[in-house]
């Protein structure tokens, strides 16, 4: 196939992660900032496509925060710190979303009844009525989807996780994580066939 | 993960990619265009990814640089009010402890461990009634029944609540004969499933590794000493898992969900299952799915009591596939033994596998 230039962006060495982790444990408060600094922003992110609503964000994050730094005492070792905060996030928000019953979690970002759904580059090529046909098919496809193959693909490539992190994280068996993500690569690739013909027959290159 | 899937995934896997096909980033464009370029196939690729990066557009919310600080300052706050109260709390603990002697209460619990390393055998049975008859609770004295099957047998129990329980073999369940308490409480070794009646009172198995509880629904428990995994198969209702030496972790599963709990591994992970595999032993059909011999041969010796002694294992890898509705072990083993190719001889209470030819 090629090879790939994979940049590795973000995240520092978990070896650093585990030093920091030990020292706040420890009682250190720089330490605990520190790790507050450097995942608060990944965390935020995971936490609003799980609650939407801001102040119940930051209701989250600041549960799990205050939450480590009273029982610091009683935490053990773990193996990954950014996996034990997302985790962390993932069962606060989840108690929030049942308390407040907001519907927030996983919803994927389209309107109804607008064609956002199109890439947007077949905006100027296609005429009104193909687009409601397609966006129509597109919804379909993506209806397909359950929220847990959302959430995978959410981790996968908003959060860069591997797969058995993301296993971990969701409390799934792996090869059931892999078939899911499979599954959910079909059905969009169904999505692709009808784009390509229309493009097609506009003449218009996509790429 | 299919080839083509494997192929999309890594590529969306690469943070320059996805910057490249949604505009972001102009810098590696120059090696991206030049890499399409390179392979004509690789148009439809970029067009699949471009499909799946635009058609989940999650709403992520971005925190804004004073937005962190000033959580952080909230944070900050509610860790030195917490503090400070845990400050007065232990100064007045240890004001109050040093008028009052406290009565220490041993647990019957930990008496009863005690006294499990000299005991044996006896304790872990006392244990078990004490599990039972609801742990801390007084009750009044209750009967405990202890069913065991061995190998080969199999049987249908009936609860005091109503609930039904096949046991099958190899298995045993110690329950009481009335439920009194706040809890309806079973403890199991090995397997059964159960169909358990709805009451406000919670119901709760009790294995080595993991206890499963469950409100009114029917499901299938596997937690065989010898093995080193427990799962639980649900078919209807809902249930909590409950690893016994971990507190952190927990599981809740809804029907066609199965949990699997690995004593070394201490992770608590949900898959689903397929019903006919997991529950096909109650209605009396032995099942086997691409199952190595070796495995299949531990089945049919908890399945019908006996015991195998094989010459000489094979060296290939024999995968049992078959399905034997009430059949004789006889019929079973010469069906299998066809393909497998050998043959069998019952002597006693063993039957000997002869694969040398």
């Amino acid at each position: 196939m090629g090879n790939f230039l994979n940049v590795q962006y973000g995240g520092a060495s978990p070896d650093d992660d585990l030093t920091l982790w030990q020292q706040f444990v420890e009682g250190s408060n720089t330490a605990y900032e520190s790790i507050y600094q450097k995942y608060a922003g990944e965390l935020y992110r995971y936490a609003s496509v799980l609650l939407a609503d801001k102040s119940l964000v930051e209701d989250v994050i600041h549960d799990v925060f205050t939450d480590l730094w009273s029982s610091r005492k009683k935490l053990g070792a773990i193996r990954s710190v950014r996996l034990y905060l997302f985790s962390s996030i993932k069962r606060r928000a989840l108690r929030k979303l049942r308390k407040e019953k907001t519907f927030a979690f996983f919803d994927v970002d389209y309107d109804r009844n607008s064609f956002e759904v199109i890439p947007s580059f077949l905006d100027e090529l296609v005429d009104n009525q193909n687009k409601e046909d397609l966006a129509k098919s597109i919804r379909r496809c993506l209806s397909t989807v359950s929220k847990r193959q959302r959430e995978i693909i959410y981790l996968r490539f908003y959060q860069d996780m591997s797969y058995p992190e993301i296993a971990q994280l969701l409390q799934l068996d792996q090869k059931y994580v892999y078939n899911l993500a499979s599954k959910a690569f079909c059905a969009l690739r169904k999505i692709l066939p009808p784009l390509v013909s229309v493009s097609f027959l506009s003449g218009i290159n996509i790429v | 993960m299919e080839a083509n899937n494997r192929e999309l995934d890594n590529l969306l896997a690469d943070k320059s990619f996805r910057d490249w096909i949604t505009n972001q980033d102009a810098g590696s464009a120059l090696y991206w265009n030049n890499w399409l370029e390179q392979d004509p196939e690789r148009k439809k690729l970029v067009e699949e990814a471009r499909v799946v990066i635009t058609a989940f557009r999650f709403k992520e919310i971005k925190i804004s640089v004073p937005e962190k600080k000033m959580l952080l300052e909230r944070i900050r706050e509610t860790n030195g009010k917490r503090d400070e109260a845990k400050e007065k709390e232990t100064i007045i603990r240890s004001i109050s402890q040093n008028y009052i002697i406290p009565q220490k209460r041993i647990s019957t619990l930990s008496y009863l461990l005690r006294y499990a390393a000299i005991l044996g055998g006896a304790i872990v049975f006392a244990l078990s009634i004490h599990l039972i008859t609801g742990g801390f609770e007084q009750g009044p004295r209750v009967e405990i029944v202890e069913k065991i099957n061995k190998r080969g047998q199999k049987s249908t129990i009936f609860l005091p609540d109503g609930s039904v329980v096949v046991l099958n073999s190899s298995s045993k369940l110690i329950y009481p004969e009335e439920f009194t308490g706040k809890t309806r409480e079973v403890v199991l070794e090995g397997e059964a499933f159960f169909e358990v009646t709805k009451s406000a009172k919670p119901f709760i198995v009790k294995s080595a590794i993991m206890d499963a509880r469950v409100l009114g629904t029917s499901f299938n428990m596997k937690a065989y000493p010898d093995c080193d995994e427990s799962s639980i198969a649900l078919v209807t209702g809902k249930v909590l898992l409950l690893p016994a030496d971990d507190e952190l972790q927990n599981l809740i599963l809804n029907p066609g969900e199965k949990g699997l709990l690995e004593k070394e591994a201490g992770a608590l992970v949900k898959t689903d299952f397929d019903p006919e595999q997991e529950t096909a032993w109650k209605d009396g059909v032995l099942l086997f799915t691409d199952l190595p011999l070796a495995e299949a041969l531990l089945k049919m010796e908890r399945w019908y009591g006996v015991e195998f002694e094989v010459d000489e294992m094979p060296g290939n890898d024999l995968k049992v596939t078959g399905r034997f509705k009430n059949e004789s072990l006889d019929n079973v083993l010469h069906s299998i033994g066809y393909t497998g190719k050998f043959s069998h001889q019952f002597r006693g209470n063993k039957v000997y596998l002869n694969f040398k030819k």
